[in-house]
């Protein structure tokens, strides 16, 4: 006769000593944390990953009462988690800040829609207040258009610096000056590796900065998962069974980024800890003093209109960058006359189609064609 | 029928090309010429011109200056030493004296390298690629880890995981005869997963006895043959075991004449130049997937490691070889954003004194104490105890754990927080949370006990 197995993940009578939770010792440990490879049960999880979050919050003095907070909500898991953490710690805590989800819908038929039905559903359940801005509104693009007119490849670099104005913007719109985004720890080890790969040393000593702003901007980001695993992200979703949109992104993600993921990915396996100790090297490497350039006077060739203010910072380097510039067409902030976000749309409208055909599908992407897909029947 | 052209030498169009690099054919003697003026300008042009002076010999350079070169035996080093060999015979064949001494130091980890090491020397004396105009200008130094080792006195370092502290305790181990594996093994176990570990120290171990061996004897530089590729990927491998803070002070205060060479181009200039299996110590050091010779008839298999049995600088080395071809000049990007680096350090107060790693000597400052810094992000509360059954656990947990405490001696241990991050997290993958380790500093005349000195 068959007898069922018992139940070992729930069994919580006459437990091993080894089979206890390294914390409490007095539940059973369900999972080893990567960042200190010690065993935990779920209670003690849920204890010291939001004991965590709020350490770093507090010791980063990343809310002042009475703050108005945008949440850049995707659908995702880490935003998803961040909207829930944040809404019981300001409850627990009395951070007293309110909060707002803010989500961008970039117009990618299948997958967005999706995800942005999925950050409406925790709007109702976590009682918080949801604006969604489009790029379509702000830009009169969709990304799927974007892709079908610019190509898949560079399809991240478009969706990366519009989605970073269109937060700034829909946080101003809601006189919010502050937007929290679910960057996790593993996101922000990636960054370090990248820096240091493709040598951009500009962004290098910033890249493990948990608050960012520019002088000028009256938006500032903060990114409260900074020490926190993925996998510890993904395990807290899973155990507290939150509502996330888990399909990642149609259009390829960039692909030298995902070169550098896949290395995390192998060294994660021999050494877990190596997200936080990626993050604690990157918050020790520091440039050398620059040397001071010999600036020689410019006799010749020099331009009539030259007589615009500049820069002369102290090592004697001469930089067009002025904190706070305002681009000329969007008066977005900017560090040329023009900005990116403006440099790619004047580039889009050129190659943009004079004439459209009715019930056109073609901008349609993947994910529309997987969706249509699926719901094919016999 | 269709005959396979050989493409002629960029440089001098007119001999056959052997090797491609850089986008450009080189013929043998072309390529070489290219590998040697690499390491030359690195010497003279490295660190504001530090070297300059010996290395451009004149009436008034003084010729007593001593120069250490960290000899691994394997190819990257072996080419520096054959080049440096060959500067010094310019020099004496020029002027008939010589800008510096020139002495190399090999750690050895048993008796079998030991061995292997005397016979290399005799090799290499043999060889007109390595034969020395100046007879006193060049010296080998060996020293055997393992002698050094039961030579000191050793301390058991424990990690404290409540607060990452570190537990220091003075044993004597007089007894039995030390062996740096074996010490590594006590610590870290057998399993694979643990050979990341046990690679992190050894080659701490390595470096500090070299590291010692230069401060005791008094040289003006310290050389290492580590190849463009090889300094790649030691920057994004302390970057990945958190010792992001020594990046910098590996750069700055050491010279690497192959900054400006791949370790392909290394290998080929071995084959071409050098083309000798017998003075290899260790056989393959550097694994290359990708060989620039034109006619590769080498065919010399390198043993592909299983990904059970790799190692983090493994799995980097792979990562460059991988994307080598999709995205050029990663390896050249690293290695200057490295140069970019800068001491982290550099702006606290001379009144911080700062403390020292107790198993890598690196610097630690107090702001940025890895102790503090763990504990500030790690929370180790527990949660509340809720239920009977969770209670009975807790416990019988206290009562075995009591029985274990009564079963061990309670030594009186001396905490202290001198252990670097890097450390502290390699230390924090041994199974018992302690490695056997010397603490002491070691001085010229313990050095000179385990030294050996060989002339050719």
């Amino acid at each position: 006769m068959f007898t069922p197995p018992s139940n070992p993940v729930n069994k919580t009578e006459n437990l091993k000593v080894s089979q206890l939770c390294e914390l409490c010792h007095s539940r059973k440990a369900i999972l080893k944390r990567p960042k200190n490879l010690m065993k935990i049960c779920k209670e003690c999880f849920y204890n010291v990953f939001e004991t965590e979050i709020h350490n770093t919050i507090v010791s980063n003095q990343l809310f002042y009462p009475g703050e108005k907070v945008a949440v850049g909500a995707s659908g995702g898991k880490d935003s998803t988690v961040l909207a829930y953490v944040l809404k019981k710690l300001n409850e627990e805590y009395k951070y007293g800040i309110e909060i707002t989800l803010l989500s961008i819908d970039e117009g990618i038929v299948g997958y967005r829609d999706d995800s942005l039905a999925t950050v409406k559903r925790n709007k109702e359940q976590y009682d918080l207040p949801l604006e969604i801005i489009s790029y379509r509104d702000l830009y009169n693009w969709t990304m799927d258009e974007i892709v079908a007119c610019a190509g898949v490849r560079s399809s991240c670099t478009y969706c990366g610096v519009f989605r970073r104005q269109a937060l700034d913007r829909g946080a101003m719109k809601l006189e919010i000056s502050h937007v929290v985004t679910g960057h996790n720890a593993d996101d922000m080890a990636e960054t370090v590796l990248m820096n240091i790969l493709r040598g951009d040393v500009n962004r290098l000593e910033k890249s493990t900065s948990i608050m960012t702003s520019s002088a000028g901007s009256p938006v500032k980001r903060s990114k409260p998962f900074k020490y926190s695993y993925q996998k510890e992200i993904v395990l807290y979703a899973h155990y507290k069974k939150l509502d996330y949109f888990s399909t990642e992104c149609t259009y390829a993600p960039e692909a030298f980024r995902g070169t550098a993921r896949e290395y995390m990915k192998s060294l994660e396996a021999i050494r877990p800890s190596c997200i936080i100790d990626i993050i604690r090297s990157g918050e020790n490497l520091v440039l050398k003093p620059k040397k001071a350039k010999k600036v020689t006077t410019k006799f010749k060739n020099i331009k009539k209109n030259d007589n615009m203010e500049m820069e002369v910072k102290p090592n004697g380097t001469i930089s067009l960058f002025k904190d706070g510039n305002r681009c000329e067409r969007c008066g977005y902030l900017s560090s040329n006359r023009i900005c990116k976000a403006c440099i790619l749309l004047e580039g889009l409208e050129k190659n943009r189609p004079q004439m459209q055909l009715e019930n056109d599908t073609s901008t349609d992407g993947k994910a529309k064609l997987m969706r249509d897909l699926e719901n094919l029947t016999f | 029928m269709e005959e396979t052209l050989i493409p002629v030498c960029e440089r001098c169009k007119e001999q056959p090309a052997v090797a491609k690099t850089r986008k450009e054919y080189f013929c043998k003697e072309c390529f070489s010429k290219f590998i040697l003026l690499k390491q030359r300008r690195t010497l003279i042009s490295d660190k504001d011109k530090f070297l300059e002076t010996v290395m451009k010999v004149t009436y008034k350079t003084p010729n007593d200056e001593k120069i250490l070169l960290a000899l691994s035996f394997g190819k990257s080093s072996l080419v520096v030493l054959q080049n440096l060999i060959e500067y010094l015979n310019n020099q004496y064949s020029q002027q008939q004296k010589t800008g510096f001494i020139l002495e190399t130091i090999t750690v050895v980890e048993n008796d079998d390298e030991y061995k292997k090491f005397k016979e290399i020397i005799k090799t290499l004396e043999k060889l007109k690629d390595f034969e020395i105009l100046n007879k006193g200008s060049i010296k080998f130094r060996v020293v055997n880890i393992n002698q050094l080792l039961n030579q000191e006195k050793l301390s058991l370092l424990k990690l404290n995981i409540e607060d990452y502290k570190l537990l220091v305790e003075d044993i004597n181990e007089a007894a039995s005869i030390i062996n740096i594996n074996q010490l590594l093994i006590d610590s870290f176990g057998t399993q694979y997963k643990t050979l990341s570990s046990k690679e992190d120290f050894k080659n701490i171990a390595i470096k500090n006895t070299i590291e010692a061996v230069f401060h005791s004897f008094n040289y003006k530089a310290l050389v290492y043959g580590s190849s463009m590729s090889k300094l790649a990927t030691e920057i994004v491998t302390n970057t990945v075991i958190g010792r992001g803070d020594v990046i910098a002070k590996n750069l700055d205060t050491k010279f690497y004449p192959l900054t400006d060479v791949f370790y392909s181009e290394v290998d080929a200039y071995y084959q071409l130049v050098i083309n000798n299996n017998d003075i290899l110590l260790k056989g393959e050091e550097f694994s290359s997937s990708n060989s620039i010779l034109i006619q590769n008839d080498n065919h010399f298999e390198i043993l592909k490691k299983s990904k059970q049995t790799k190692t983090i600088s493994d799995i980097t080395m792979d990562y460059f070889n991988t994307i080598e071809g999709d995205y050029a000049n990663v390896i050249s990007t690293v290695v200057k954003t490295g140069l970019k680096l800068g001491n982290p350090n550099a702006f606290i107060s001379a009144s911080e004194n700062l403390k020292h790693c107790k198993i890598c000597s690196s610097n630690i400052s107090k702001k940025q104490n890895p102790a503090d810094w763990i504990n500030k992000i790690t929370v180790m509360k527990p949660a509340p105890i809720n239920t009977d059954e969770e209670r009975a656990n807790y416990d019988h947990w206290k009562t075995e754990t009591a029985l274990a405490v009564d079963k061990g001696s309670e030594a009186t241990n001396e905490e202290c927080d001198n252990l670097c991050y890097g450390c502290t997290v390699t230390l924090n993958t041994s199974s018992h949370k302690s490695i056997k380790w010397n603490t002491s500093n070691k001085d010229a005349a313990l050095l000179n006990q385990v030294l050996e000195d060989f002339v050719l």
